[in-house]
């Protein structure tokens, strides 16, 4: 038939009509245009947070909020909102739950092209008890461009400090005490695992979560594959009724 | 180099090692189209189970069931028991009954049963248009991962799936085919395993990530969907995987009926590791990277940001091996469809076996390739275009083929009706609801309207004469 060359373009194009409809909905008025993060780790219970935000936005400089994780035994304090020339953006703070929320008025930023607003966001977090490894970051309502890796995360140790390996995001360190990640989304929270030089034994170097990781894949995967070789050998994968004869 | 380059592409090396040996190993043993198409019915119990599951587990589970935990949370797990229902259905009124009836494909067997050229003809065209449909989700899914971990534009990402499929599904077919699921099967179900804990570990527990969910979003944590949503996107899957039949064709490559059995047994354990992982990586994903463009992006951004480089690696060559295991089935189905059912069974009855393996190939080549231009266009999300497929696919299927296996009446007419019918209701009622809000799911009407249309009609016609089935139905004894 003539129009039956049709049928397939038009019933994917329903299809993804439809399916269109029905995804639940990622739309966003305002893109991540950067995220430098800078996080400085004073000792094992303290570090500073500075992150430079800059959105760009169809609409007129709206208010941004921030998400930042809040971990039992751990202190945020000394928080502030600025624009990129230091001066203080009014900013409302709320809990919930889990979740501290700051709600900075960026139309008050005065700063940048009415299409993009930058934020540069400060405070200090404290480990009440333990070490300090989770360190929360703050997220703002905005994504970034597909396909674009505008967050930088950048990490300094105190002197003497040696990292383990077990960093999230994944971390390049470039030198013992200064390490570095490019993202394409903000994570909600950098761990960082680090011991003063001397303290850490070659076992805790070597069976980092990572490795374990690493390990339990590949046993699994042989496992598995010897498991179902050796039965499949001596025909225990064949059922115990007798089968029917070939077709 | 980086790191996860450098794993991956060790990783990705390796993998392809294995899959195309076993191509090679399995053009060998294929001489005929029944080689091909049931790989001469030798396939065992785990085997035929880790097929049916991959098969199943696709990028619309890795990517779409991940991102849709990611963006709705808790409340999409509650489709699992559909699509579990689906297969109790298949293991009881389906697969061993089709795997007795012996025919190479489903058409084969809607054929002989209905005793209709035109049910042969329908059900075939209908394949190849609702899996090209399948097809574009997956394409999509591989250029979504792709380009969210490396920056590559997806046509590459699309042209390079469609070719390193291409490459063990041609030569080897279903024997091929099934032993690569064997071992994606293990990737995918060892990959989410030690996905789960390891996002669980750097997040700092559960606990805490379904109260930090819960801030960003108090539907997360409780339900983004009522429950006539979600019986709706249920009996979708449930319905589409009692007659899928790219599902159903594999039936044919196992052993005997038992055979069957034990094997969809085998499926029902990977699914639940893997549909129990799915949940964990897409909530704690979405704990630990709240603003995501996509959630599409989920699974991959995980693999790249949290997991270790080789574990990473593994989960992504397990992402792009369960879209190619899924591809590879989709085109042996469809293309079977066009070869076997319309040029062979239709269009010239005396092609010989070995042209009619010729064209099939061929078809693999063309239909791999047809997706691309929609893929790219990305209409929908992942999930939502494979929700869409399945809807149509279950409102065409389902009726006839198991009506069809466990009651005597019914004869081309009422196949034809029912399948008609029941595409006409899923795609009305798709397009009224669009604009308006609705507790009733396509697939629901979709299935009623075949459902009554098939019994109207065999209500209508003359019953059977004699007693005992039709002589389709003793074909396989």
């Amino acid at each position: 038939m003539a129009c039956a060359k049709w049928i397939g373009p038009a019933a994917l194009l329903l299809a993804g009509a439809l399916g269109a409809k029905a995804a639940p909905g990622q739309a966003s008025a305002r893109t991540l245009a950067d995220f430098e993060c800078d996080v400085r780790l004073t000792n094992q219970h303290r570090a500073s947070v500075r992150a430079l935000v800059r959105i760009a936005h169809a609409d007129q400089r709206p208010a941004i909020t921030f998400t930042l994780v809040r971990y039992p035994g751990l202190a945020v304090s000394g928080i502030r909102v600025t624009n990129g020339q230091g001066s203080a953006v009014p900013t409302t703070m709320a809990i919930e739950n889990a979740a501290l929320l700051l709600r900075a008025d960026a139309r008050a930023a005065g700063e940048g092209t009415e299409r993009e607003t930058v934020l540069v966001v400060h405070y200090e977090v404290n480990a009440l008890r333990g070490r300090l490894a989770r360190i929360p970051l703050p997220v703002p309502a905005a994504r970034s461009a597909f396909g674009q890796r505008p967050v930088s995360i950048t990490v300094d140790l105190p002197e003497g400090a040696v990292p383990l390996g077990d960093d999230f995001p994944a971390i390049t360190w470039r030198s013992p005490t200064r390490g570095y990640a490019r993202l394409s989304d903000v994570p909600s929270l950098a761990m960082i695992v680090w011991r003063p030089a001397g303290s850490s034994s070659l076992a805790g170097r070597l069976f980092t979560p990572p490795a374990l990781t690493d390990a339990g894949m590949l046993l699994i995967l042989l496992t598995g594959t010897v498991i179902w070789w050796r039965r499949r050998k001596a025909g225990a994968t064949r059922l115990k009724q007798p089968s029917q004869a070939r077709e | 180099m980086s790191a996860l380059s450098f794993h991956f592409l060790l990783v990705l090396l390796v993998y392809f090692f294995c899959i195309f040996t076993i191509g090679i190993l399995g053009l060998r043993k294929t001489h005929t189209e029944d080689d091909f198409l049931t790989a001469s019915r030798t396939i065992g119990p785990w085997v035929g189970g880790a097929v049916l599951a991959a098969t199943q587990i696709s990028a619309g589970t890795l990517v779409g069931t991940v991102g849709r935990h990611y963006s709705t949370g808790v409340s999409w797990v509650w489709i699992w028991p559909g699509v579990w229902c689906g297969w109790l259905i298949s293991a009881v009124f389906v697969g061993p009954k089709l795997r007795e009836f012996g025919a190479i494909t489903i058409p084969d067997y809607l054929g002989a049963r209905f005793e209709s050229e035109a049910v042969r003809g329908l059900s075939a065209l209908f394949i190849v248009l609702g899996y090209t449909i399948l097809l574009v989700a997956q394409y999509q899914a591989c250029g979504v991962i792709v380009q969210a971990i490396f920056g590559v534009r997806p046509i590459w990402a699309m042209l390079l799936l469609a070719a390193s499929t291409l490459v063990y599904t041609i030569p080897g077919g279903v024997r091929s085919s099934s032993y690569i699921d064997f071992l994606q099967i293990l990737i995918v179900a060892s990959g989410m395993l030690l996905a789960a804990p390891v996002l669980v570990y750097h997040f700092g527990g559960i606990h805490l990530a379904g109260e930090f969910l819960g801030s960003l979003d108090g539907r997360l944590t409780g339900w983004w969907y009522n429950w006539k949503q979600l019986l709706g996107y249920s009996m979708a899957f449930g319905f589409s995987i009692a007659a899928a039949p790219y599902e159903m064709a594999r039936f044919y490559s196992m052993r005997d009926k038992a055979t069957v059995r034990y094997a969809i047994g085998v499926c029902f354990l990977f699914q639940a590791i893997i549909g129990a992982c799915a949940l964990l990586i897409g909530l704690l994903t979405r704990a630990l990277f709240p603003q995501l463009p996509s959630a599409d992006q989920a699974s991959s951004i995980m693999a790249l940001n949290v997991l270790p480089p080789l574990a990473g690696s593994l989960f992504i060559v397990a992402l792009i091996s369960a879209i190619m295991s899924n591809v590879n089935a989709i085109l042996l189905v469809a293309s079977a469809g066009l070869s076997h059912d319309l040029y062979g069974k239709i269009v010239n009855r005396r092609a010989s076996d070995q042209r009619r393996l010729r064209l099939n190939r061929l078809c693999i080549v063309l239909l791999s390739l047809a997706p691309i231009w929609f893929a790219l266009r990305r209409y929908g999300d992942v999930q939502s275009i494979v929700v869409v497929e399945a809807r149509f696919l279950a409102s065409f299927f389902f009726v006839p083929v198991v009506f069809g296996l466990n009651w005597i009446r019914g004869k081309g007419t009422a196949a034809v009706c029912a399948m008609v019918g029941g595409f006409a209701g899923c795609l009305f009622w798709s397009l009224w609801a669009a604009a308006r809000t609705t507790n009733i799911d396509a697939v629901e009407v979709g299935i009623a309207a075949s459902a009554t249309l098939y019994f109207l009609v065999c209500a209508l016609g003359r019953a059977p004469r004699g007693e005992g089935p039709p002589a389709a139905l003793r074909a396989g004894n």
